[in-house]
């Protein structure tokens, strides 16, 4: 069985508890207009252009985005880092890109994480087949959900996908008493507006697995990625997050959830 | 702060640096009255001792709790011209230099000309040293290979143990008789020697207590004239104190500490055995003082921190003595690198953590000065509290304290031959070295720069900047067909002149040892009475003597480009890189672009540079570890740099790492500035890889932005990113805390940033008064955040 994978985060400390190794799956069904991973809206194994300045001159290296790995090799990476993860209470976090678009894969590598002991977070858009998030579920400890807007009108427009499943995985995951910890990117006018945040706080307010809920502050330094694989950026001129916006909105669902963090 | 500590803390900080020939003068003073006259060494040194305590002025400072300084008052540095002697122009460029500087009087320099200098020339230390090393010895020490710390400096590097804390002067001096009658009994004839150095080490020890009642009289004579009945009552306890101690044990708080503090001024008057001598386990020497007299009510905790702080700006006082010639490159400094070792385990093996080492947690954080530095030991055992108040005074971005392996430390002293105990009453001192404190004599000799052995090996003997042959002829670089053959050739020079510097060590240790003792030291380090022999006559329980390896990182990566591309897929060829190296890479960018960015680098747990890390680790240690001193110790490695690194990247050509000509090297055990992309677990990861246990201390160095240690979350993963690394037997780590912006501000505007302190390389500094090599090289190391 093999993956796509096109990067790791070691010492990954805002994508769950402790230490973490992020394995990033690459592939997304979403176009968010803010993506900070362009590079994986693609299954496929791409090339970007990595222009290196030297001594007054420049080169230009071909860098491979995304490898395919088979779990073996994938564990060898998990376990190099088991130390920090047992000292620290941390563990593998799957992310994306979508991880669920890899179903078949991320199962067999959740389920060897358990095997090892390994505790293991899945960061998901929630856009998935039900069938397959539910056997995602059994093997993960936590889910970090992305809410993003919560009027399917305007989830459609800015990502390219409707939120009718997302939703409704989200029950799913509640339902089955996997603990979940939503996180919402703030958007400047898009997902941060008052009606979509009281939305998405009434929508989570009766959810009983809900273990904390971050606010992923907006920042720019996707720009970069963007041009690198020739993608439109929509962000242009978009400034980063004010943090102290962002505390205010914690403040905000602080009044209903005990654990709320500006950044993970 | 109390206002009293903060005006002595501001007057330490403020006081100009400056040289005080006092010392110098008495001390040629006294060798000249003994010219001609017959007096064994010891007892000379001994008597010069004397002669020198019951002279110089004693200074007493407005406020002062703790009294005694070296010099005739604060940051006034003394000289030892016995052991080598500043020229004139030494002291002009010191006095002129903008950095570290020292001032000097017109009359310092004309006594100097006049009579330091026609006096010592010729007979110092240093003088019989460079007169009596070969001349493989010189090449390779003026090419960069080595450098050597006992040319300018006492053997020192130790570190006082229990004993002074429940042992007075005249209980020192009860033992000496004893060995004395012993000696007297037996029916050896040849106890002569033994003898001398016994009758020398009781005159110190009536010394020091002399010199404590000096102070006393001064303060009876300051007391007479005093009109403040606080301080009235402040100098008759004080006076009480220096009447009582260093003669008897100490009983109280304040008696401990001016107790520790004259023998302090007592071991660095005496000679310079730079660096780093310090009282060690300060939280467990001083705590049973400590609670008895809260529980008695006899001291409250805050005149108890107050003591504390009065003690810290001694330290300050206290510059380390300027050195001169290529060491003040290797490394140029006011610090004294005293290292106060804070937790750890008791001696019986427990959790040595109490309530005293967070009231000295608390000292260090509000005093927020370079000397003494400060240390957290960190065994198993003990709290992650003890960690999140270290690393929340970490957080305030002065490098200090810096974390240690108390499992780690114990392990290798015990390797080394050490019993249990003595191992866990042991520590570190300096930036990262590890030693029985209070029964080791624990030395220096030099640092060694592993890169130079590699481009003598790529050059078949010949030093490429000077073109001068000084190594093995091993080979043409053309000529070698596999990486084996090469690295084989690499090891033949790097025992080649391991076995220089080694010859040249123990010529240089026998020469101390008869020519210059060191009685006072003597005194407080075990076994030396027990044995009737000097300390630097190897009269320690245990002695060691450490080789530094220098530039870990950098020869890691610059075995992985040649092996990646001379031998594996033989994409270069070997003339090709040998003319890249030669011209600097001037034409050559393309291959160094290759070098850079398509190597393997050591620090992100990438085998493929890693294992050649490994390899020269383990080439390095089986090349020194347990060979023979002259004195009878051993020989170990420590893997540190202070500043060496800078020193010795200016003495190499261009390097198939891609680092051009006279480029800083890597320090210590951590990556080449700025080449581990992975984050801290992969550089912990490749640094675990080489075997701390087998060391005497390794310096790793991380550079974290502030804004990472920002929250609660991430100060427990940091704490459990150490619990991690000392799982594998990491022996050290240390953080700088800062944003790389605000350095390169600093050196754009150092006025504005007069009081910026960054971790250097097992040591703290102030920024500005860095050389411009060391800041940029600190303002290319790797920055770990989080975003």
């Amino acid at each position: 069985m093999e993956g796509i994978i096109f990067d790791y985060k070691h010492f990954s400390v805002n994508d769950g508890p402790g230490i973490r190794l992020t394995v990033f799956l690459k592939g997304c069904p979403l176009r968010c207009k803010w993506c900070h991973n362009p590079e994986s809206f693609s299954c496929a194994i791409e090339t970007w252009n990595q222009t290196d300045h030297l001594d007054g001159q420049s080169f230009l290296r071909n860098i491979q985005v995304g490898q395919q790995v088979d779990i073996e090799s994938l564990m060898k990476v998990v376990m190099a880092d088991s130390l920090f993860f047992s000292k620290s209470g941390g563990g593998v976090t799957f992310s994306g890109g979508e991880p669920m678009m890899q179903p078949e894969f991320l199962v067999e590598a959740l389920k060897e994480c358990i095997k090892q002991g390994i505790h293991t977070c899945v960061d998901t858009s929630g856009f998935a087949k039900t069938g397959q998030f539910r056997s995602v579920l059994k093997y993960t400890d936590l889910v970090l959900f992305d809410l993003k807007v919560m009027d399917s009108t305007i989830h459609k427009q800015i990502t390219g996908v409707d939120n009718y499943l997302i939703l409704n995985n989200l029950s799913v995951a509640v339902q089955n008493k996997v603990p979940v910890r939503i996180r919402i990117p703030l958007i400047p006018d898009i997902t941060d507006t008052p009606s979509n945040l009281e939305a998405i706080l009434e929508f989570i307010k009766p959810l009983d697995s809900i273990q904390g809920i971050d606010l992923l502050p907006y920042h720019s330094m996707s720009k970069s990625k963007h041009a690198k694989l020739n993608i439109d950026f929509a962000m242009e001129g978009v400034e980063n997050y004010p943090i102290d916006k962002a505390n205010k909105i914690a403040d905000y669902f602080r009044k209903w959830f005990s654990d709320v963090t500006v950044g993970g | 702060m109390r206002t009293r500590i903060d005006t002595l803390r501001t007057q330490s900080l403020e006081t100009r640096y400056s040289i005080s020939d006092e010392r110098a003068m008495l001390m040629t003073e006294y060798y000249k009255s003994i010219e001609g006259k017959q007096i064994s060494v010891p007892v000379a040194r001994a008597e010069s001792f004397r002669y020198l305590m019951s002279r110089k002025k004693i200074y007493i400072g407005d406020q002062e709790l703790i009294v005694g300084e070296r010099g005739p008052e604060p940051k006034a540095t003394p000289t030892y011209p016995e052991v080598s002697l500043h020229s004139i122009e030494d002291l002009e460029i010191l006095h002129n230099r903008s950095k570290v500087s020292f001032s000097s009087t017109e009359q310092v320099r004309q006594n100097y000309a006049t009579i330091i200098t026609p006096f010592w020339e010729g007979k110092t230390v240093r003088d019989h040293i460079f007169s009596n090393m070969t001349p493989q010895w010189l090449d390779a020490y003026n090419a960069g290979v080595f450098t050597e710390f006992q040319e300018q400096r006492a053997p020192g590097h130790t570190v006082a143990g229990t004993k002074i804390w429940h042992m007075g002067m005249a209980d020192l001096k009860k033992h000496i008789s004893v060995v004395r009658n012993r000696l007297n009994a037996s029916l050896n004839s040849n106890n002569t020697e033994k003898l001398e150095e016994l009758d020398a080490m009781e005159i110190v020890a009536d010394t020091i207590i002399m010199y404590a009642n000096r102070h006393a009289d001064e303060l009876q004579r300051q007391l007479s004239v005093e009109n403040d009945s606080i301080r009235q009552g402040e100098l008759e306890k004080m006076m009480a104190i220096c009447r009582r101690v260093p003669e008897n044990a100490p009983e109280t708080f304040h008696e401990a500490l001016q107790h520790y503090w004259f023998i302090h001024v007592g071991v660095i008057t005496e000679l310079n055995p730079w660096d780093s001598f310090n009282p060690g386990r300060l939280d467990q020497h001083l705590f049973p003082f400590w609670k008895r007299e809260i529980e008695q009510g006899s001291l409250t905790v805050e005149d108890s921190k107050e003591l504390l702080e009065a003690f810290w700006i001694k330290f300050n006082n206290h510059p380390s003595p300027p050195k001169i010639g290529v060491t003040a490159k290797e490394s140029n400094t006011y610090t004294v690198f005293s290292l106060i070792n804070l937790g750890g385990l008791t001696p019986d093996g427990h959790d040595a953590v109490n309530d005293l080492t967070f009231l000295l947690l608390d000292v260090i954080e509000e005093m927020r000065i370079l000397q003494p530095s400060s240390m957290v030991q960190i065994s198993e055992k003990n709290p992650d509290l003890f960690i999140l108040r270290a690393l929340k005074i970490a957080k305030t971005g002065f490098g200090q304290p810096s974390f240690f392996n108390t499992d780690t430390i114990i392990q290798q002293l015990e390797r080394q031959g050490k019993t249990t105990v003595d191992a866990r009453n042991g520590g570190c001192s300096g930036c990262v070295e590890t030693g029985a404190f209070g029964t080791e004599r624990y030395i220096l000799t030099g640092y060694f720069n592993l890169n130079k052995i590699l481009e003598l090996t790529l050059h078949n003997g010949v030093d490429a900047p000077t073109g001068k042959t000084i190594g093995l002829q091993t080979g043409k670089l053309t000529d070698f067909e596999t990486f084996e053959d090469f690295y084989t050739a690499f090891e033949r020079q790097l025992h080649y002149f391991i076995d220089i510097k080694i010859v040249g060590n123990n010529f240089i240790e026998k020469q101390w040892a008869t020519s210059m003792p060191a009685p006072f030291l003597s005194l407080i380090i075990d076994d030396c009475i027990e044995n009737a022999q000097d300390y630097n006559a190897g009269g320690a329980r245990y002695n060691t003597s450490y080789i530094q390896g220098v530039g870990l990182g950098s020869i890691a990566n610059n075995f992985a480009s040649i092996k990646k591309y001379l031998f594996d897929d033989k994409s270069v060829t070997k003339e090709n890189l040998l003319l890249a190296l030669a011209s600097n890479f001037d034409g050559h960018e393309a291959l160094r672009h290759r070098f850079i960015y398509e190597t393997p680098k050591w620090g992100n747990n990438d085998n493929e540079a890693d294992q050649h890390a490994v390899a020269v680790f383990n080439s390095f240690f089986n090349a020194v570890d347990n060979r023979e001193t002259a004195l009878g110790g051993r020989f170990r490695i420590n893997m540190l740099p202070t500043t060496s690194h800078v020193y010795f990247g200016s003495k190499l050509g261009a390097m198939p790492d891609g680092r051009k000509a006279k480029m800083p090297l890597s320090e210590g055990i951590s990556p080449v500035q700025g080449t581990d992309i992975y984050g801290p677990t992969s550089v912990i990861l490749s640094a675990a890889k080489i075997d701390h246990i087998r060391t005497g201390g390794t310096l790793l160095n991380q550079k974290f932005n502030p804004s990472f240690f920002a929250n609660e979350k991430n100060m427990r993963n940091l704490t459990a990113l150490i619990r991690s690394y000392f799982a594998m037997n990491g022996h050290h780590i240390q953080f700088n805390v800062v944003e790389a912006e605000t350095l390169r501000k600093a050196k754009l505007n150092p006025e504005n940033y007069r009081d910026l302190i960054v971790r250097v390389a097992g040591y703290s500094d102030y920024f500005n008064d860095l050389t411009q090599e060391l800041q940029d090289e600190i303002i290319r190391r790797t920055e770990h955040e989080t975003v």
